[in-house]
């Protein structure tokens, strides 16, 4: 099985090549992962670096741009990539070396939305109460695993990712929006009104393409600015 | 509306003028499919009567908005040193703006015909 994966060591490396790989058909298994695959090229080439940790979708450390699609190598079926199984970095992030990128400036803008429940009133003596239909509205946001695979696949966050908060930001930001005992529906609106944070948006639904978890960040930008025009109007 | 509000206002201009130039140009095509104008007295009755040259003024502001929205949205996304956008930005202004007087000047002369 033949691979081309992404190198780059920033401190022997002038600039970034693409290097082969191959896998013994005796190495490999039935069911096997991507990410399995990884492992054992990494026996072979101990310098090859890349992020993973739990290996079952839920840590989400190693997104990667597989065969030129965002994905989690751990829950990608071997057999189903086309070869050479093209590997590179989330596309448009700072490399640190080979598939390693610098997650800041994506974690910036997820501190950037207040990913927490903003409620002023007095902590009860039981949890905040939610009935169950309340509860549902949460149902397709909570679950991001903050992998970075929908903002790093999206072209508005390629052109201005400084500026524009990306898909996994603002659904972060809806799933705050939407949740019944938040109290700060109006500055986070607020905050998301000018030309850049939100409204790079165009709709392109690259997001909604790869998510591993199948979550839709581009109906939830959608429904904020729903919710930004009833209040306006 | 609030202050800062630019990205939602831009977008509901291009939304709603959306909806208006979709319908208009339903209604245009359908008038020059069933009873296209002959001669130019048909046709400038036709742009001159009230209703059509109203609709027709809103249309042009229209299209003028529609097209500013999209324009400036290209401009944002791929032109990022702040005075060549700025500089396109301006000439694109004055471009549509001159289209626009342009075509409300013709509208405004038929009527008064």
């Amino acid at each position: 099985m033949r691979f081309s994966l992404y190198r780059y060591d920033p401190d022997r490396d002038t600039k970034p090549y693409m290097q082969d790989f191959d896998l013994h058909e005796e190495q490999l298994e039935p069911g096997m992962m991507l990410l399995d695959a990884l492992l054992l090229l990494k026996a072979q080439d101990e310098t090859l670096s890349f992020r993973r940790s739990c290996q079952e979708g839920v840590c989400g450390s190693d997104g990667m741009n597989i065969n030129g699609r965002n994905g989690l190598a751990c829950i990608t079926p071997l057999h189903e990539l086309k070869q050479p199984i093209e590997l590179r970095p989330l596309p448009g992030m700072p490399v640190i070396r080979d598939l390693v990128v610098d997650l800041e400036p994506f974690y910036r803008q997820y501190r950037a939305v207040k990913p927490y429940l903003i409620n002023e009133d007095p902590v009860p003596e039981v949890e905040r109460r939610q009935s169950p239909e309340d509860r549902d509205q949460l149902d397709g946001l909570y679950e991001c695993i903050l992998c970075a695979c929908c903002s790093t696949s999206c072209p508005s966050y390629w052109w201005n990712p400084d500026k524009f908060l990306g898909p996994a930001a603002l659904l972060q930001s809806w799933r705050f929006l939407a949740d019944s005992r938040d109290q700060a529906t109006e500055e986070r609106l607020d905050s998301l009104q000018d030309p850049f944070r939100l409204f790079r948006c165009h709709t392109i639904m690259n997001c909604v393409e790869v998510c591993p978890k199948g979550l839709n960040p581009t109906k939830a930008i959608g429904n904020i600015r729903q919710l930004m025009v009833k209040r306006s109007l | 509306m609030s202050r800062g509000a630019q990205g939602l206002r831009a977008w509901l201009i291009q939304r709603v003028t959306a909806v208006y130039l979709g319908l208009f140009t339903l209604y245009l095509l359908l008038f020059f499919l069933v009873s296209p104008p002959a001669t130019y007295p048909q046709w400038s009755a036709w742009a001159g009567s009230p209703l059509v040259a109203i609709g027709l003024a809103l249309y042009v502001i229209a299209v003028l908005l529609h097209a500013w929205v999209g324009m400036r949205d290209v401009l944002i996304d791929y032109v990022h040193p702040i005075g060549i956008r700025l500089t396109l930005l301006g000439i694109m202004a004055f471009g549509l703006l001159g289209c626009g007087l342009w075509a409300l000047r013709s509208l405004l002369l038929n009527s008064a015909l």
